[in-house]
């Protein structure tokens, strides 16, 4: 029997003033890391801010964790359940590491100081800042900031964690060890990633969405979506009139993306592609 | 979830602790007082335990209560200041448990208050010379105050998302508070009572506990309510109206507004029963050393200091003067609301007729302060009615006789000569001597006190025989500065038309 998802969504829709932000939304997720693609205002934040309980949907209805969050009762468990990473979070700069966590901590109920303490430690050693729980927010660098971020998220070991573009603004290495502790989080619970970054999702996501103009365009495997460019990738020795998306590689020979011509080299597709495909085409949604 | 408060409380309250305001709120309300004690004059002498937490709360409402008002406000911004609003909001505790919490966290700051006026009142009640009652109800107020302050800074923050505004309150109450201390209410309006803290009294002149109205008890019930009805007002603005919340607002409205009525209602009577009042008989008399003195119950103990000006003053006298019957006699505005500065305010001829009715005809008046140059003035005034034969009344002495007045007040104990040097140095044109503290005294101008302060200077028993010596002259009306000077042997004072219409 397959487990229920995590979040399921139906006809979801929100409109700031004219514009529709997500309209007629319908996803579900279940456990693993599931990611969010999309252009800069496809939607991605405002679904993601409203599975974490923090906006309502116009319409369309939404369960999390088996809850209704349009409720006060249901959106209470869903919050005691739920880890929230936003795009931009803040910090207060004068409180340590601990401090911090341990803040969010005691708004996440944890009443009881050695449980609570125990539990901010726990969280401080599972992103890697053990060492830095005495240091000054304010004296860490961007990454570090960003893992006591998901430190704080990860207070009461959370069944549903909402991330929203959490490697943004980090360096490569950073961005490394940020994916190495996503790839983590995943096992046991549901992971609800919002990126730009498609290594990301083919590296973390067992499935991934791409929201385009507040529309689910598609919804599948990272492979799935990587195939939706298949056939429509071709390897030749200049850039070639009429391809979506034309570059030279490091072996002095041009990528091209879209319809090729007879006889073509065609190359494996990569998820990049089929990302490229599906949003340059305004493809109808797609399901795998 | 109670205890989830607590422990955001905890938390809250320690950062509102450390924060730089609340610190330099506290050095700047005990550095002053601990500087003087450690390296200036030392501990208070002659401390009133009734009056003294008056001026502590106004000065702790402003500073700690200051200072929490825009710690708290700032705390209740924080996550709007440091972004974290998105994160903070889908984390379960609920927002007004949040602010419950941060309303609790003002305990601790309000508990440092009330350490600091224990302490103050503490070393004044141990110190020398202490009289009167502690009130309890007045020492409860400081804390009371800074958990308002608190409150209203909690508040500004739930209403206002900008941390401006918090700053700006403090400053724009601190000037209204000072505009208000420069205005007599009418001793039967509400305002005194509705205000935090009864700035129209007069803090200077110090009321006996015989006289004394304020009602403390239930003025700090006012507080109470009012903090309580902002604490609130703080829950329950943008969307935390629960009905207990309700509920407890209503009960704190009603306790509010029926603890001002109360007041008022209760005080306008205490006021007209006070004023109405024979003082004399509020006294005890003693007569020490041939000189009858009457105080008020809890100044009794006083009456050895000012037996030792009072010898002081007549050692150098004529012994014709010093024969005569001489009576000192406690001074005070009924219910602590005499007009300040104002002479008509101040009941001299009710005194005189007292004084008469009482067997001490022409007593020589002493206020309910003593210290800091009070004493300076009682010598002055005795030696002036020794002198004149009559009690200080409105006057300005130049000429020989200031001289000789000031000289006798200054040289009668050392406390007498470092008060003239206190009263002198903070006065301007002139030194006055008011009955009473306030009002109605004599005054000597800048001239004739300069030289006085020059005959301080020398021995007091070669200035004596001079004294003694011209005396009459000295004494006498229209005997100018520069005569005086040569009687006493010192240099011509240049003379200055300085406006005084002297006696």
């Amino acid at each position: 029997m397959t487990p229920a998802p995590t979040v399921r969504i139906e006809g979801l829709g929100l409109r700031y003033g004219r514009t529709a932000a997500l309209d007629d939304v319908s996803l579900a997720f279940g456990d693993g890391v599931t990611g969010l693609l999309g252009r800069n205002g496809a939607g991605k934040t405002t679904l993601l801010r409203i599975v974490a309980t923090a906006m309502a949907p116009d319409r369309g209805t939404l369960s999390v964790l088996g809850h209704d969050p349009g409720t006060a009762a249901g959106r209470l468990e869903v919050r005691r359940r739920l880890g929230y990473l936003p795009q931009d979070p803040g910090f207060y700069r004068r409180f340590t590491a601990f401090e911090f966590v341990e803040y969010v901590a005691i708004l996440q109920e944890f009443g009881h100081r050695r449980e609570r303490r125990a539990e901010v430690l726990r969280v401080l050693a599972a992103v890697g800042l053990a060492d830095a729980a005495k240091k000054k927010i304010k004296a860490l660098s961007g990454g570090m900031r960003q893992r006591v971020a998901l430190a704080a998220a990860l207070v009461g070991d959370p069944a549903l964690l909402v991330l929203d573009e959490p490697t943004v603004g980090l360096d490569p290495e950073q961005r490394l060890r940020f994916r190495e502790l996503i790839a983590g989080l995943g096992e046991g619970r549901t992971v609800l990633l919002s990126t730009h970054q498609t290594e990301d999702v083919m590296s973390l996501c067992h499935r991934v969405a791409v929201l385009d103009q507040g529309k689910v365009r598609f919804e599948g495997t990272p492979t799935e979506l990587a195939r939706l460019a298949d056939g429509r990738v071709w390897s030749a020795p200049a850039r070639a009139e009429g391809a979506l998306a034309a570059w030279r590689t490091g072996a002095g020979t041009y990528r091209n993306v879209g319809t090729p011509p007879p006889g073509a080299d065609l190359v494996e597709p990569t998820l990049e592609d089929g990302y490229l495909m599906l949003v340059d085409t305004s493809a109808e949604a797609v399901s795998a | 979830m109670s205890r989830v408060v607590f422990a955001l409380a905890r938390v809250e309250g320690m950062r509102l602790l450390r924060h730089p305001l609340t610190i330099a709120a506290v050095l700047l309300m005990a550095g002053p007082v601990l500087y003087g004690w450690l390296f200036g004059d030392g501990l208070p002498r002659f401390g009133l335990l009734h009056e003294p937490p008056r001026g502590l709360q106004l000065a702790m409402q402003l500073v700690l209560g200051g200072a929490a008002l825009i710690a708290a406000n700032f705390a209740v911004l924080r996550a709007r200041r440091f972004g974290t609003e998105q994160q903070f909001a889908v984390l379960v505790l609920p927002e007004r448990l949040r602010v419950a919490a941060l309303l609790l966290a003002l305990v601790p700051v309000a508990l440092v208050g009330a350490l600091l006026a224990v302490i103050y009142v503490g070393v004044l009640a141990f110190a020398p010379g202490a009289v009167g009652r502690l009130d309890p109800y007045e020492v409860a107020t400081v804390p009371v105050l800074v958990l308002l302050m608190g409150g209203v800074g909690v508040l500004l923050g739930r209403l206002w998302r900008s941390v401006v505004v918090a700053p700006l309150l403090v400053v724009v109450s601190g000037a209204i508070l000072l505009v208000f201390a420069s205005v007599q209410a009418a001793t039967d309006s509400f305002v005194p009572y509705a205000m935090t803290v009864d700035i129209t009294d007069p803090m200077f002149l110090p009321p006996p506990q015989a006289l004394l109205t304020w009602p403390s008890g239930l003025h700090l019930l006012y507080l109470t309510g009012l903090a309580a009805l902002i604490g609130v007002a703080a829950l329950a603005v943008r969307g935390g109206r629960s009905t207990r919340v309700l509920v407890a607002g209503a009960v704190s409205l009603v306790l509010t507004v029926a603890a001002v009525v109360v007041q008022t209602a209760s005080t306008r009577d205490g006021l007209r029963t006070a004023a109405a009042r024979q003082q004399p008989a509020l006294q005890t008399c003693r007569v020490v050393e041939r000189v009858t003195y009457c105080a008020f119950e809890e100044f009794v103990p006083w009456i050895d200091e000012w037996s030792a000006v009072t010898q002081g003053v007549l050692r150098e006298m004529p012994p014709e003067l010093t024969n005569r019957p001489l009576a000192v006699r406690q001074r005070a505005i009924a219910g602590t609301r005499g007009a300040l500065g104002d002479p008509a305010g101040v009941p001299v001829a009710k005194w005189r007729a007292d004084d008469a009715a009482a067997g001490t005809p022409g007593a020589v008046g002493i206020g309910t302060r003593w210290g800091d140059g009070t004493e300076t003035g009682f010598a002055a005034r005795l030696a002036y009615t020794l002198i004149t034969g009559d009690p200080a009344a409105l006057s300005t002495l130049c000429g020989g006789l200031g001289v000789v007045v000031t000289w006798i007040a200054g040289q009668a104990t050392p406390l007498t000569r470092a008060g003239l040097e206190r009263i002198d140095a903070m006065s301007f044109g002139g030194v006055s001597f008011p009955e009473g503290e306030i009002g109605a005294g004599i005054l000597v101008p800048d001239a004739e006190i300069s030289l006085a302060t020059a005959l301080l200077s020398r021995p007091t028993a070669e200035v004596g025989a001079r004294v003694r010596e011209n005396w009459t002259e000295l004494t006498a009306e229209g005997t100018t500065l520069p005569r005086a000077a040569e009687l006493l042997g010192l240099p011509a004072p240049k003379v200055v038309d300085d406006g005084w219409s002297c006696r």
